[in-house]
């Protein structure tokens, strides 16, 4: 085994690398960590937190200078912006573009509601053309003039009337967007690359910054960015930042901390072969599970070295002097002594981690595995490659210091805080149980990765847009797009009785940008053939001052809608402009079904979506019909990651318990080995809400981390009041793998990411107490040398 | 009355000094500028190629500084529209009797704003706007000018081609607008007193 250990591992090595580099990609999608959920309203709304249209659509803002100036600066940004070709659109005051002007116009007869039998007769006719003939001769004419030949009855206008109608909003002055109170002026921006490539997403917002600084030139004005791909841009730079930044921090005290702790170079060296092997491990484990890493698993596993270290330095204290009863032993003899201790210890982190492989969070799955994998791996660097890379008789001289020295003094008083520390622990889970609902986070915000700057202009330009992804909806889920367009129009009496009531201010229906494909064949049927309608116009024409052949170009359009194909939702792909975006909002496709979502408005109590559901039920029996409140049911989703949460710290904890006892063989002794990590994750929680920390689920995966590393702790104490003589080896090992966890964990302090500040805090503050209450408890430590 | 004549006043005062000061744009927009208030009768001719024969309407044009223009159609509907600043009011007589009020923004109507903007810019004096809306070219002298603005806006030329003022003093005799497709409206007006 000696003899070919190093080979064995060398080749793994070579095997791990050169697939890590060749086939493994790092993704930063904050999704892998947000809750999912089974049921259709959670996943209706995570799509509406993160749909396809809205994953493109930037809310750009400039402000700071007079109104005047704020327009031109606008104006000369959009120029810009359009030239650069990275974006769909650009709307800085366009209520429709021409180009989606002329789309509605040429389906006019198709979107228009007004289009009945009766409105084509001789007299409706004549009637319309009178009418058109007073708009001639006012001063709105010189307006309708331009489809007065094409659109005679006045068809656009009827549907630009039900498009433009927009509640809320910017708006618009000097043909410009602007807030309510003229401070800002707006600019909405569709980015040209899909929802997740947040790269190109990412060279748009340069190009947004640059434009803005080439057209600011030398005044005061301020640029605001803000929408899901700022967002998304704004994560992704953080977590690159937090892997490159943390995995250097925590290398580099690592290596100095080990160079102080052993003082030979051959030993830290050696000490960073199992962490090594360990990284190296997990990321091969992830990428062969899931494809792909995600740049926040890197950065915490980079904080496992703090973990992976441990074990080296159990061993190599094992070979320090003064140890007269231990010299002469080979290495291995050294190891084999201490490895049940550490296997035991090995193996319930393991266990605290094996239970996150379970969990449906892509995120938290990584996670596990890259823990489970990095730590096996660890161990067995530490078991069998060590030993063969050590020489016979080799030994460490390692003074001890005034560290040491320090940390001896706290071991033998700590003793004596045994009772009150008992009291701080039942206090701490008393004050937990009297508190349980108030020291969750209610806020998915709370779990984005953006910078405060970024969250605080979103949040800001969204309320100039009123872009309202609060609002209730009412939604109709079917098998097909036409089968819920046919519900939402079967529901709009229902809801227009309900505006009358006054239940609702309003609402925006899909269904009335876009009719169903039956009913837009109904109208077709209800025009006129060429021939009759000739014929109708012949005599509506009589008597009035009309050039005869002047409405050639109706009678051709009429004649050409009456075979037209309907439109469908899918004539709106494109995301070309804010009419693709409208539809898209209203008809989408979710996981093989189709959902119409109808936007409500000024709801006036929570009776009035029992009575909706009833009455759209009614009106549309053949699909479902739900309602999703997207605040309400947020809260409800964080409720349910927390159960989540804490249903995976139970098993995680009991799977280490037993372990536990099936290691060390005595309930007795296992019991007084789990109880110290449990206290002080108690006592680690109270402390934490007391400082006003709401907790998620990433402080839980953290405490987690706590109960497996607090046992090796107590393991470690415990063994110290069995074998006494092993004080001088062991005790220093201890209180250095506790400083290694220590600064490594404190490295994710630094993160942009909640995800990993929670659990470098649970975890810094975590084991710090599991320490104070393994050295307290601990059994027959009073015999220190 | 006396405002008027001080207007005319004020021109020839501005014309007297000798016989080589230049009457340019300038000298008649700030003729304008002197005018606080006017009102003209107005008779308008609108063609079409869609219609057999003219429209003929009849009414009254008004106007305040520095921002409010009225148009009051008598015939053959009863109409007003009143242009405020950015504002804009329509007041339309229903068959009914009644009356249906329309509030328009100018941004909304793209082609409005400059028609708008070309009489009521000249009538306030105001070249700074009908710079930035036309091409301005001014013929003639003072008793008898012609102003022709041609639409700066590529896709408001595409509506319109030409507005042509004409006039005497500080008082417009004659509005006629071109438009692209060969329609045109021609309006007459006759100064009323104040």
């Amino acid at each position: 085994m000696t003899r070919w250990a190093p080979w064995l591992f060398a080749l793994l090595f070579a095997a791990g690398t050169a697939y890590v580099g060749m086939r493994v990609n790092v993704t930063t999608d904050m999704a892998a960590f947000l809750p999912q959920a089974d049921d259709l309203r959670a996943r209706l709304l995570l799509h509406e937190l993160r749909s396809g249209i809205g994953g493109r659509l930037l809310l750009v803002g400039v402000e700071g200078e007079t109104p005047a100036r704020l327009a031109d600066i606008n104006r000369a940004l959009a120029a810009r912006l359009r030239a650069s070709g990275r974006f769909g659109f650009v709307n800085n005051g366009d209520g429709l573009t021409a180009d989606e002007r002329e789309r509605l116009f040429r389906a006019r007869y198709l979107l228009s509601s007004a289009v009945t039998p009766e409105r084509f007769t001789a007299d409706a006719l004549a009637r319309a053309l009178r009418a058109q003939l007073a708009l001639l001769a006012s001063s709105a004419g010189v307006v309708t003039k331009q489809w007065l030949a094409r659109d005679p009855t006045g068809e656009f206008l009827q549907v630009a009337q039900v498009w433009q109608g927009d509640a809320g909003g910017p708006v618009r002055s000097d043909g410009v967007f602007f807030n309510a109170d003229a401070t800002r002026s707006l600019m909405l921006l569709l980015v040209a690359a899909p929802a997740f490539a947040v790269d190109a997403h990412a060279a748009a917002l340069a190009e947004v910054r640059a434009a803005f600084t080439a057209v600011n030139g030398e005044s005061s004005a301020r640029l605001l960015i803000g929408g899901a791909p700022a967002f998304a841009v704004s994560a992704q730079d953080g977590i690159r930042r937090d892997v490159v930044r943390l995995s250097m921090l925590a290398t580099v005290a690592m290596v100095m901390f080990l160079l102080l702790a052993l003082r030979s170079v051959r030993a830290v060296i050696l000490s960073t072969l199992p962490l090594g092997f360990g990284i190296l491990a997990g990321v091969c484990a992830v990428g062969l599970g899931f494809g792909s890493v995600h740049g926040i698993t890197i950065a915490f596993g980079s904080t496992l070295i703090g973990v992976a270290v441990d074990y080296p330095l159990h061993f190599l204290g094992h070979l320090t002097r003064p140890s007269t009863a231990l010299s002469g032993r080979s290495p291995y003899e050294h190891l084999r002594r201490i490895w049940p201790t550490l296997r035991l210890g090995a193996l319930t982190t393991v266990i605290a981690f094996a239970a996150l492989t379970f969990s449906r969070h892509t995120g938290l799955a990584q996670l596990g595995v890259f823990a489970v994998a990095g730590i096996v791996a660890a161990a067995a660097t530490t078991r069998w490659l060590l030993p063969a890379l050590i020489p016979h008789n080799f030994q460490l001289t390692v003074p001890h210091g005034a560290v040491h020295a320090a940390f001896a003094r706290f071991a033998r008083v700590a003793p004596r805080a045994a009772r009150p520390a008992l009291v701080l622990a039942v206090a701490a889970a008393v004050a937990i149980g009297a508190n349980a609902q108030k020291i969750w986070a209610q806020d998915l915000a709370a779990l984005s990765p953006a910078t405060p700057a970024v969250k605080a202009a979103d949040a800001r330009l969204r309320a100039d847009f009123a872009v309202d992804a609060d609002g209730p909806l009412l939604l109709a889920v079917g098998e097909s797009a036409e089968a819920v367009l046919q519900a939402s129009e079967q529901s709009l009496p229902a809801l227009a009785a309900m505006v009358a009531r006054g239940a609702l201010t309003s609402f925006d229906a899909p269904a009335r940008l876009l009719p169903s494909a039956a009913t837009q064949r109904m109208r077709q049927a209800a025009l006129p053939k060429e021939d009759a309608l000739k014929a109708r116009l012949a005599q509506a024409l009589r008597g009035l001052p009309f050039q005869p052949a002047a409405f050639a170009p109706f009678v051709a359009d009429v004649a050409h809608a009456r075979t037209q194909t309907p439109l469908i939702p899918a004539d709106f792909d494109a995301h070309s402009g804010l009419l693709d975006a409208r539809v898209a909002a209203g008809v989408f496709a979710l996981d093989g079904q189709w959902v119409a979502a109808t936007r409500l408005r000024g709801v006036s109590d929570n009776a009035t979506d029992a009575a909706l559901l009833t009455a759209a039920r009614a009106a549309a029996p053949s699909v479902s019909w739900i309602t999703v409140a997207p605040k309400r049911d947020a809260t409800a989703a964080m409720h349910d990651y927390r159960d989540r949460a804490l249903r995976l710290w139970a098993i995680g904890a009991i799977g280490i318990f037993l372990t536990l006892a099936l290691g060390l063989r005595s309930l007795t002794r296992s019991l007084a080995v789990f109880v110290s990590p449990l206290a002080a994750t108690a006592t680690t929680v109270a402390m934490l809400s007391l400082a006003g920390v709401a907790l998620t689920l990433f402080h839980v995966i953290g405490l987690l981390l706590v109960m497996g590393l607090g046992i090796d702790y107590a393991l470690y104490f415990d063994r110290l009041g069995q074998h006494a003589d092993e004080w001088e080896t062991t005790f220093p090992a201890l209180w250095k793998a506790w400083l290694t966890t220590l600064l490594g964990f404190s490295a994710l302090l630094w993160s942009q990411a909640p995800v990993l500040t929670a659990m470098g805090l649970s975890v810094t503050l975590g084991i710090s107490l599991s320490f104070f209450f393994a050295a307290a408890w601990a059994r027959g430590a009073g015999r220190v040398a | 009355m006396t405002r008027r004549l001080n207007g005319l006043a004020l021109a020839l005062l501005l014309l007297a000094p000798s016989a080589h000061a230049v009457w340019d744009l300038d000298t008649l927009l700030l003729g304008f500028a002197a005018v606080k208030s006017s009102r003209a009768a107005f008779s308008e001719q609108k063609h079409s190629a869609l219609l057999t024969t003219p429209l003929q309407l009849t009414g009254e044009l008004s106007y305040t500084a520095p921002a409010r223009l009225e148009k009051i159609v008598a015939t053959p509907v009863r109409e007003r529209l009143i242009a405020d600043g950015d504002r804009l009011r329509l007041e339309r007589g229903r068959a009914d009797g009644g009356v249906s009020t329309h509030r328009l923004a100018l941004d909304d109507h793209p082609l409005l704003r400059p028609l708008i903007a070309g009489v009521r810019a000249t009538l306030a004096g105001d070249g700074a706007t009908l710079a930035r809306h036309y091409v301005v070219a001014l013929n003639g002298s003072a008793q008898a000018w012609e102003l022709n603005l041609l639409p700066r806006d590529a896709a408001v030329r595409a509506a319109i081609v030409r507005v042509r003022l004409h006039g005497r003093g500080t008082q417009i005799r004659e509005i006629e607008i071109s438009e692209a497709g060969g329609d045109r409206s021609l309006m007459r007006l006759r100064p009323l007193p104040e």
